[in-house]
């Protein structure tokens, strides 16, 4: 063998191996993403089950922790356990959530936050992207998703919960089968509170629950369990900006949105009943105090329950130091056996009971896709402020207008399929000034689309075109009326009354009028007189058939003489509006009526 | 081939017994650096540190032969908490364990042997919170 052939081999070998050390790094760093995944916030834990038709169970873990603070065995003193035992210590071998994984029909999540701390649960990573991740959930195994919140991440959920599900005008709460909360401090933390506030006013108060934290605190110092996660470290998060909000009763918990009453959410607690060493005194110690899980007080802790019967509260008296250690402290409580056996029983309760109900495939429009639509309707540029709106199976309708407080609103129509917008119509009072030919109330034409009587009903269009309760007209009547406003006409009260209704449209022209060109078309409907159109100068009713006429006008420009209109004619369509006279484009000068002859 | 390869073998060990040599630890083997007194049963602690002067002297007044110094070492709701009466008898000795004290975030510990009069001596483990007016004492615990 040649000294050259064996260099090429060593080389072969150290790249082979460095191959092999690579690829094994990558595959033990890669996390177990599932169909919700964002940045590697929602991870499936093994084993990973089928998630279609499965319940998802959701840990959240809380203030300075990530979705690793699952892995502790359960017990107490992890590591000592491990090592008498003679095993290496194995983060996640019988972690809670792989219990949970376990179980049949169940998929188990970690959210995981770790990036955004130190900050608040409004933070859009926090409680924002949990809602994201409960909604995806839910939609990915078409069950409603059981939340378990240890700590903050209880608090989390609750602002969460009350964020839209991003596809319909539901909640994320309705998402959720159950919320558990695992030493949530639900009104805050007299520990964070006393922290924050600083040892000396300590003194003042005298508290005996401040006096024993004085005393666990002590025990903290130089403190090292194999474990990273003790409650000492977590002692050290809770000086944070994240742990002001945490203070007792803080204004930021005071701010969150309550929980939903529909939603059943049921609280888990520690209380650590602690006497103070008597140690070598000669006088006794004060008398057993209760300090919660440490970090959370009891009436914290318990503070909110719903539908779910009485708080759970784990008791432990720990001695001395060994509160650092008791299962009721507040890292440790949440893999506590007891604690993981209600949550499991409460799975298997509700596993496969409570489905949700598919997306819509044609889901109603948000408010902005209703004002993107309004705008791309409109022919020119303007301001959209809406009003009130309304969705219906197929139909969507907005009231809204191009001033905020405006009294002159239009209702735009919507057919909508598979989500998308097309406009029905466009609804707006006939107004004198508006000279838009295509905002005409047209109730007819809406109804002529048979749209559901609701949203008939909340257009205000009839829901069925106004009939008079006669076609026919008196025509003398009608020809006393024409007379009573000052005007003469050539048609006869006979020729009226033959005219083919039930709209009719009469000319007329002032009573004195030297050159003509002060008419009026006088508007019938049925045996009503319903409007009074008028012009400054040769207005003609130029054509009828009972159900709309024609009415010209002569266009003036700025210099043209009364005699000589040079702008050209315009042509307006008069039609019956279900309780009004519309015209296509609106007549310049109208008055409405509303008469019997 | 086989010349090279002996020689950088050879070599590789040479580096690694300089290295060794010159980066070790001179000084001399210590014992576990928790500051437990021989026998004492093991804490979970870190290795600790001398204790400040003031939190020594604190610790001291718990053995003063007078009792409201003794109660002056407390924080003073924990001398308001406890029954009254003079916490230890006169004559006690307390020894401070060498390099027990940790401190973290206005606390600390340490640990000591206190012994009363003739009555056998205990390990105890001292809790201490920072005050304006210096360290006092939270608490006392006998170690079994």
């Amino acid at each position: 063998m040649t000294g050259h052939s064996i260099r090429k081999r060593i080389v072969a070998l150290c790249f082979t191996l460095l191959t092999l050390l690579g690829l094994t790094t990558v595959l033990s760093g890669t996390a177990a993403a599932g169909p919700c995944s964002t940045g590697g916030k929602v991870v499936q834990v093994e084993p990973r089950g089928p998630v279609a038709n499965s319940t998802p169970v959701l840990f959240v873990h809380g203030i300075n922790a990530g979705a690793d603070t699952w892995n502790q065995p359960e017990g107490v003193y992890p590591a000592d356990k491990a090592q008498k035992a003679g095993e290496a210590y194995r983060p996640g071998k019988g972690s809670f959530p792989a219990r949970v994984a376990h179980l049949a029909r169940v998929t188990a999540w970690t959210y995981d936050y770790y990036a955004a701390q130190p900050e608040w649960v409004t933070d859009r990573r926090i409680g924002p992207a949990l809602a994201d991740a409960i909604n995806c959930l839910a939609r990915a195994t078409g069950h409603k998703v059981v939340v378990v919140g240890h700590s903050m991440g209880g608090l989390a959920t609750q602002y969460a919960a009350s964020r839209s599900d991003g596809r319909s005008d539901s909640k994320t709460w309705q998402n959720i089968a159950e919320v558990i909360t695992i030493g949530t401090p639900t009104v805050g933390s007299q520990l964070i509170t006393a922290l924050q506030t600083g040892t000396d006013l300590l003194s003042i108060s005298r508290h005996p629950v401040l006096m024993t934290l004085d005393a666990v605190l002590s025990f903290c110092a130089g403190y090292d369990l194999t474990h990273e996660d003790d409650i000492c470290n977590a002692f050290t998060a809770l000086r944070s900006p994240q742990g002001r909000a945490l203070r007792y009763r803080s204004a930021e918990i005071g701010k969150l949105p309550p929980w939903p009453k529909e939603l059943p959410v049921r609280a888990i607690a520690g209380d650590i009943r602690f006497t103070l060493p008597r140690g070598p005194f000669d006088v006794a110690p004060p008398p057993e105090v209760g300090i919660g899980d440490i970090a959370v007080t009891l009436d914290s802790a318990t503070a909110y329950a719903n539908m779910t019967g009485k708080p759970q509260v784990l008791t432990c008296r720990p001695s001395g130091w060994k509160v650092l250690e008791s299962g009721c402290n507040h890292v440790y409580i949440k893999t506590d056996p007891v604690v993981m056996e209600t949550v499991i029983k409460q799975i298997e309760r509700i596993r496969g009971t409570q489905p949700v109900k598919p997306v819509p495939t044609n889901p109603c429009p948000t408010r902005a896709e209703l004002k993107t639509a309004v705008t791309r309707t409109l022919q020119a540029p303007s301001e959209v402020h809406l009003g009130d709106s309304k969705c219906y199976p197929g139909w969507s309708a907005v009231i809204w207008g191009d001033t905020p407080a405006t009294d002159s609103v239009i209702t735009t129509v919507f057919t909508r399929t598979a989500g998308r917008l097309k406009l029905a119509t466009h609804l707006v009072p006939v107004m004198e000034d508006d000279h838009d030919p295509d905002w005409v109330r047209d109730c007819g034409r809406l109804r002529g689309m048979k749209p559901p009587a609701r949203l008939l009903e909340f257009t205000g269009c009839p829901a069925t075109a106004q009939q008079p309760t006669t076609t026919t007209i008196d025509g003398a009547a009608a020809l006393g009326l024409i007379q009573r406003h000052n005007f003469s006409t050539t048609v006869t009260a006979q020729e009226i009354t033959r005219m083919t209704g039930p709209l009719r449209a009469v000319q007329a022209a002032c009573v004195g009028s030297a050159n003509g060109n002060c008419v009026s078309v006088f508007f019938f409907y049925g045996n009503r007189y319903v409007g009074q159109a008028t012009g400054s100068g040769q207005l003609r009713l130029a054509s009828q058939n009972g159900t709309e006429a024609v009415l010209t006008r002569p266009i003036f420009k700025d210099t043209d003489p009364t005699c000589c209109p040079s702008g050209g004619t315009e042509t307006h369509r008069v039609r019956w509006g279900g309780s009004a006279v519309v015209a296509s484009p609106s007549l310049p000068y109208f008055e409405p009526a509303d008469e019997p002859l | 081939m086989r010349k090279t390869l002996l020689f950088l073998g050879l070599t590789l060990v040479a580096a690694f017994g300089i290295g060794y040599l010159a980066l070790r630890d001179d000084q001399p083997p210590r014992p576990p650096d928790n500051g437990k007194p021989p026998g004492a049963p093991s804490l979970p602690y870190k290795s600790g540190g001398p204790l400040p002067a003031q939190a020594a002297d604190i610790a001291q007044d718990l053995a003063s032969s007078d009792a409201a110094t003794q109660r002056a070492a407390l924080t003073p709701e924990l001398d308001h908490a406890l029954e009254a009466g003079r916490l230890l008898p006169e004559g006690t000795r307390i020894d401070l364990s060498e390099d027990s004290w940790h401190e973290a975030n206005g606390y600390a510990n340490a640990q000591a042997t206190l012994t009363k009069p003739g009555k056998p001596a205990q390990h105890v483990l001292m809790g201490f919170a920072k005050r304006s007016t210096g360290w006092r004492i939270t608490v006392v615990e006998v170690l079994k």
